[in-house]
């Protein structure tokens, strides 16, 4: 059902009233504003609720044949031993490293086990001062995710939901065997990705989805997605999740504003190729530059989001997500760091480096979740605002 | 037989000039006393006061009125009221019953002494004490009197008696030798005024009117007091206070005077915010809980914006626009919140630039929208609704007693529900079906015949008031009745309730107990049903007109008969919906 | 805003980790004499406790009345849990609140038959007020109320139909209410009064000196009003007045660290461990003696305790449940009476935590815990749970059921009043007037 709903704002250019079609309980709504006399399709918005590397749990448990990555108490102790520490030493460091009261002292011991012409250097800032510890990958046949460079023996998984070939995630290769950044259940994100996200989501301005020119929301030939960035910040509801339902204004800068065209087939909203550019985390990884980037969306029944983002991506940033964290995220969260860079070098599938020759771009695919919100877009000639299914009332 | 006001004049010091510093924080303090009449009249010579009398306890609200009003906004107050008391429909009339337990002076002292700190510390204290002392480490009671008349004025709304004063000034002087701090002293005897019942309660001072033989009616102060509670909801400032003084308030061109002024004063929209949260029993939307695995969206913000939502509309058609106050059931225009705007499916600009400087955003919904009118908020539906389910029963009562001065009967004692019970039936999937099982047997009918055709043209909001078609998969049946008009929606209900003559009366009704503190008796209830009431329909509804009419008239401020007043409790009765009564005899 | 989410729940588990230190504390027996009963010093007895615990919403018939009459009973289903505790515990069934005429208030009248004798308008204190005045005269607080669920008017206690006492919410303020900068350790080596509180108690003069003229403009209603203002008014001066002198040094008396703000919420689990943390903060203000009396109110009349994520509550579920035809009874208004038995042991366990003489604090109080209807689904004021727990210092015997089909509620108020001394023969009004106690209780 729809009802007409008057906005009134007052800006700077005086007091405007700002006609929408506002929904309740249902999707919602044709845009017009003043004189504006075109009534285009429908448009949905969304806020997401999560963006992490998308990985599938094999219940089969074939994803890592050869066991899980080993804990600090392991590579600690092989990289101890590969300076010459003596076996005493070694004992002692792997009883106390983890008394954090003691970290000034514990700490330098790993970090500076780096070696270059022989003298020791900071592990983390140069991995490679390491030999490659070769940790595990994943060798399951699924991932989510899309062939992206249309090459059905290359990448080398198998998409569940759409049984493509192909399909390229090779950062899921490499920290798919990782403890802490692993799925530990088909239902479960991993655990450090999960903390990591949930302090991120309050830090980062709204990541947006904005769906419209929806004339048939299981087949449309002609829609368009947009990916955008938010003025504001999301808030959280009274069970810990996002509040779905805010509204949240369009940031004008361009560059967060990605508009792809795409269509709907039996329901699912995919995208033509195109470079995405997404503003993340401020502090550890403030942007996300994706090239060759499709989505695939589904609206569920309860109105939320669920798509996938395959694309190339610099695969460096993926270390140093966690390689910023140093001695910290290596002795609590179980990753080799050294270890998880040599692993994505290796997998780096794309974008060679003229000179080296080596590929300075990796190809992954992203999960989203969104659940729907409102898109305010500011621009005073063409006011509109956009929004998913709302309303408490389901 | 009654208090007389008489004795030397006595002349505070208090001087003219308002410190630049001072002048935020002291609105009613900082200003001038130009001294007045000062009784040392013993409690002996006093009235022998009728039943009439209300002494009133002030409530969490006007007790923190008064001091951001006296003392400014930056003094904190810390710690817990008890809570007040709502008899026959009113927070107001419950103060007029209300006294104080142990635990609750407890507070008070432990909030007296944290406010007199806070006032006399070195921030504030040159703001509220104009004159020096002879020293900082010893009593000076010319300064201590000249702070402690001042500030006992303000918070006993009159001037305090001879020996009050010396009380406290003697209480002070002692502390500040005994301490070695004059500020201590003060601050000894301003926490002891706070924690006075001259404080504490809102007293009426009955005095035989001089001009008519025969008739009692409140003094000067009183009056004073009674305006400013009423209008402003907080304690009268001094241009109120030297009404009084000069009898002003007695002459009808002095009330008259003053009574416009307060009306045209900003602080009016504190008034008619006091008024309606009290009327609509906003108080309750501060204990308000939700099932939030079921409902996440709620939450404290959403709550305390919903009940800021509701006096924003009923203050935008009463006050902003000198609307008609039938309308706050009719009208679509409200204000809403990013928060609130997810309860709504509305989209809401946050606030800077672009949207509202405060994050309230004016909306307008479409003119046959169900979610018009105030009782289409989240406030009322979240209210009389269960943690996880709405109640049309009790949506349907609480519209009945709160906005119509109808009252519903309790349920029978011995009830058997084993009718309905099965929530989970595939039988009965919404409400109405249950209620409907429920309420065939002959017992239940009566009652829920008067509540639930109103509460279930309301099912279309759900527990937290979001706007919903379908219960459990079937399409909400929202049509109702009440008293004689059907219709199909809350649109319709709005609308019924606009015109329901009930919903004008009780509004009247509830401004007189309100500003009375106590229900009317028989004959105010003749003279406001024939005399208020028509006035107020001929100024088109319209509150500020209302509140002056009962503000001025004299019934306001004679104290009636002792006999008149214990009928009080028949014309409440005669508010009993009479298809009850068939139902229930 | 409290959010409710595990990592708080989980907090709370450490939140008064402060108190455990508590029974290992040696006890000096210097202090008493050599029966341990008293203070060896003033050869004053150790105190008597009292105390109330509400519930709403009764309790379903054959879920917690004992098989057999008199002592040795076994403890039914629903208060199994208090089995650590049943020497301590006499229960009464069949127990019935008369209306003489009064309307059934539901879910008030009930109580009101227990705590004030009455069930009309009848202006009556409650009990635990009557014990009060009678052995709460000496302590800083006459009494403490706390309720569990977040409501202050959550309470049954009462001076009279005007002056209620209402019921501390918040385990951190009851704690700065207790323990803060005002709290005489009574084992502390020195002792110095505070000129400040000198100064308070003296200028309060000038608030009595206003009595006579305040009096002297109102009626007699408000007369009363203000007569309970001076009452509470002579409290504050005794409370200024305690703060003014040495107290006796008390062994069982530990203090204990802060608790963590929490809120208290509707939800079975939140309500739970709110009450424990009272629970132990009670048992302190006991031992430090800093009352003598208190009163819990675990939920409303209509309890408003739901089980997280479902939105219904006890006393919906009461109402609309269909008693199963296999158990004989609503399972799930039976799981809220099981799971309020379950949170009262707190109390107890939290008192006989304490040592204090040849006993603990369990030994010298007696806990009335009662509801306020039979079967709520009814709103039935037949067989009205009542119990006693706690030994009030051998002032009665414990370990009895009496099933004593519609007898008065007021029996066991009668009862109380004549354990701890009060001079009166009978109790309660029109048919709830008794002057028969349980006489095999008292000792």
């Amino acid at each position: 059902m729809n009802r007409a709903g008057v906005v009134h704002t007052s800006g700077k250019s005086g007091h405007l009233r700002l006609k929408i079609g506002a929904t309740v309980g249902g999707a919602l709504l044709a845009v017009s504003l003043g004189s504006a006399p075109a009534l285009a399709g429908e448009t949905k918005g969304f806020l997401v609720s999560w963006f992490d590397i998308s990985q599938y749990y094999d219940t089969e448990g074939r994803n890592c044949p050869h066991g899980i990555n080993p804990g600090p108490e392991e590579y600690y102790v092989r990289e101890l031993k590969r300076i010459g520490t003596p076996q005493e030493e070694i004992d002692h460091y792997i009883d106390n490293f983890l008394d954090l009261s003691q970290a000034s002292k514990t700490a330098p011991v790993v970090t500076m086990r780096g070696r270059i012409d022989g003298k020791p250097v900071n592990v983390y800032a140069n991995p490679t001062s390491v030999p490659d510890p070769n940790i595990y990958l994943v060798e399951g046949p699924h991932s989510y995710g899309f062939n992206l460079d249309g090459k059905t023996d290359t990448g080398g998984f198998t998409d569940p939901e759409t049984g493509e070939a192909g399909v390229d995630n090779q950062v899921f290769k490499a920290v798919g065997c990782t403890q802490e950044i692993r799925q530990h259940a088909p239902d479960e994100y991993p655990p450090l990705t999960t903390s990591y996200w949930g302090v991120v989501v309050e830090v980062m301005p709204a990541l947006l989805i904005e769906i419209s020119d929806i004339d048939d929301p299981m087949n449309d030939d002609d829609v368009t997605v947009s990916i955008l960035r938010g003025q504001e910040r999301p808030v959280r509801d009274s069970a810990g999740g996002l509040l779905a339902g805010m509204s949240f204004r369009v940031d004008p800068n361009p560059k967060w504003q990605n508009v792809l065209k795409g269509q709907i087939r039996d329901g699912v909203i995919t995208t033509v190729p195109t470079n995405i550019d997404i503003a993340t985390d401020p502090f550890v990884m403030p942007e996300h530059n994706f090239t060759d980037a499709r989505l695939r969306l589904k609206i569920k029944e309860d109105g939320t989001l669920d798509g996938k983002l395959g694309a190339y991506h610099k695969w460096f940033p993926f270390y140093w997500k966690y390689g910023v964290g140093t001695w910290g995220v290596e002795a609590t969260n179980n990753i080799d760091l050294p270890g998880l860079y040599y692993a994505l070098r290796k997998l780096a599938d794309a974008d060679p480096d003229p000179e080296t020759g080596e590929n300075t771009s990796i190809s992954v695919a992203f999960q989203i979740d969104a659940v729907p919100a409102f898109v305010i877009h500011e621009e005073q000639s063409a006011q509109n605002i956009t929004a998913g299914r709302s309303g408490s009332g389901d | 037989m009654f208090l007389v006001r008489a004795g030397k004049k006595f002349q505070p010091q208090i001087g003219r000039g308002v410190i630049a510093a001072a002048a935020v924080a002291a609105f009613v303090f900082a200003g001038v006393y130009s001294g007045g009449l000062f009784s040392g009249t013993s409690a002996q010579a006093a009235v022998d006061a009728s039943e009439a009398s209300v002494l009133r306890r002030l409530t969490e609200l006007q007790y923190k009125n008064i001091i951001r009003d006296v003392f400014g906004p930056d003094i904190k107050i810390g710690g817990r009221f008890d809570p007040d008391m709502r008899e026959e429909g009113l927070l107001e009339v419950g103060a007029g019953q209300a006294s104080i337990s142990a635990s609750a002076l407890g507070q008070y002292v432990t909030m007296a002494r944290s406010v007199a700190e806070q006032v006399l510390d070195e921030k504030h204290r040159a703001a509220f004490v104009r004159c020096a002392p002879v020293s900082v480490t010893k009593r000076d009671d010319a300064c201590a009197e000249e702070f402690l008349s001042g500030a006992g004025r303000i918070l006993y709304r009159r001037p305090l008696e001879k020996d009050e004063l010396a009380d406290l000034v003697n209480g002070a002087g002692l502390t500040a030798d005994t301490l070695g701090d004059f500020y201590a002293g003060l601050q000894t005897s301003l926490a002891t005024a706070l924690q006075s019942p001259a404080f504490l309660f809102r007293w009426e001072v009955q005095e035989q009117d001089p001009k008519r033989k025969g008739v009692t009616r409140i003094d000067s102060y009183s009056k004073a007091a009674r305006l400013s509670f009423f209008l402003w909801n907080t304690t009268p400032d001094t241009r109120l206070l030297a009404a009084a003084e000069r009898g002003d308030l007695h002459t009808e061109r002095g009330l008259a005077r003053e009574v416009d002024r307060l009306l045209k004063s900003p602080r009016l929209e504190g008034g008619v915010r006091a008024f309606f949260y009290d009327m609509f029993g906003l108080d309750g939307m501060h204990t308000l809980v939700k099932d939030t695995t079921l409902y996440p969206k709620y939450s404290f913000k959403i709550a305390a914006d919903a009940e800021e939502q509701t006096l924003r509309t009923i203050v935008d058609v009463l006050l902003t626009q000198g609307g008609d106050y039938r309308d706050v059931f009719t009208t679509p225009k409200t204000f809403l919140t990013r928060q609130l705007g997810t309860v709504y499916g509305v989209p809401i600009m946050g606030p800077s630039a672009g949207g509202t400087p405060d994050g309230w955003q004016p909306y307008e919904f479409a003119a046959d929208d169900p979610r018009i009118g105030v009782l289409a908020q989240p406030s009322f539906l979240g209210m009389h609704s269960h943690p996880g389910r709405t109640s049309p029963t009790l949506r349907g009562k609480a519209l009945r007693e709160n906005i119509l001065c109808q009252k519903v009967p309790d349920p029978p004692g011995v009830v058997d529900f084993n009718i309905v019970q099965d929530t989970d039936s595939a039988d009965y999937k919404t409400v109405r079906q249950r209620l409907t099982a429920h309420a065939t047997e002959p017992m239940c009918v009566g009652c829920h015949k008067i509540t639930d055709p109103i509460g279930l043209a309301m099912e279309s909001f759900d527990t937290i008031g979001g706007y919903r078609e379908k219960e459990n998969g079937a399409l909400i049946d929202t049509s109702g009745s009440v008293d004689g008009s059907s219709f199909e929606d809350a649109a319709g209900l709005a609308q019924a309730i606009h015109d329901h003559p009930a919903t004008t009366s009780c509004l009247v009704n509830r401004v007189f107990s309100y500003a009375a503190g106590r229900s009317p008796t028989d004959g105010e209830t003749a003279w406001l049903n024939e005399r208020v009431e028509k006035s107020f329909a001929k100024a088109g509804y319209r509150i500020v007109p209302l509140l002056r009419q009962i503000s001025l008239a004299d019934a306001f401020f004679v104290v009636s008969a002792p006999s008149s007043e214990k009928d009080s409790t028949k014309s409440a009765a005669a508010n009993v919906l009479r298809e009850t009564r068939e139902v229930i005899q | 805003m409290m959010r409710f989410n595990t990592t708080r729940r989980a907090a709370l588990k450490g939140v008064l980790a402060g108190s455990a230190v508590t029974v290992a504390l040696p006890f000096l027996d210097c202090f008493l004499n050599e029966n341990g009963n008293a203070m060896a010093a003033t050869g004053a007895p150790l105190p008597n406790r009292f105390g109330t615990w509400f519930w709403g919403c009764g309790m379903s018939p054959g879920q917690w009345e004992p098989k057999t009459e008199g002592t040795g009973f076994e403890l039914s289903n629903n208060l199994k849990v208090l089995e650590p505790y049943r020497k301590y515990v006499s229960v009464f069934s069949g127990l019935k609140a008369f209306l003489d005429g009064n309307p059934l208030r539901p879910h008030v009248s009930g109580i009101q038959s227990i705590m004030i004798g009455a069930t009309g308008k009848e202006p009556d204190p409650s009990i635990d007020v009557i014990i009060a005045d009678a052995i709460g005269s000496s302590t800083r607080f006459r009494s403490i109320e706390v309720a569990t669920t977040g409501y202050a008017s959550h309470t049954q206690s009462r001076r009279s139909s005007s002056v209620i006492n209402n019921s501390e919410i918040s385990p951190l303020a009851l704690y700065k209410r207790l323990f803060g900068p005002e709290f005489q350790d009574p084992n502390a080596a020195d002792f110095s009064p505070d000129p400040r509180v000198m100064m308070r108690k003296s200028v309060l003069s000038a608030i009595k000196d206003q009595r006579d003229r305040l009096n002297g403009i109102v009626g007699t209603t408000d007369r009363e009003r203000l007569d309970e203002y001076y009452t509470s008014l002579r409290q504050i001066e005794q409370e200024l007045e305690l703060q003014l002198t040495k107290p006796a040094p008390l062994d069982a008396c530990t203090v204990l660290g802060e608790p963590d703000e929490v809120a208290g919420g509707t939800d079975i689990d939140e309500a739970t461990a709110n009450h424990r943390l009272f629970s132990k903060l009670l048992a302190h203000a006991i031992a430090c003696d800093q009352t003598r009396v208190m009163n819990v109110s675990f939920s409303d009349g209509t309890s408003s305790i739901r089980k997280s994520g479902a939105p219904t509550t006890h006393h919906i579920y009461t109402h609309e449940e269909q008693i199963d035809e296999e158990l004989g009874y609503q399972p799930n208004a039976v799981f809220f009476e099981r799971s309020y038995m379950n949170a009262f042991a707190a109390l107890p366990e939290a008192l006989s935590s304490i040592k204090e003489g040849d006993g603990t604090l369990l030994d010298r109080t007696l806990m009335l815990v009662a509801s306020e209807h039979g079967l709520a689904k009814h709103h039935s004021l037949e067989n009205i749970p009542v119990f006693l727990v706690g030994g009030a210092g051998g002032r009665i015997k414990t370990g009895y059921h009496f099933a004593r089909q519609g007898d008065p509620t007021t029996r066991v108020g009668l009862t109380i009043q004549q354990a701890f001394g009060l001079p009166v023969s009978g109790w309660g009004h029109g048919s709830l007037h008794t002057t028969r106690p349980f006489t095999e209780l008292l000792a």
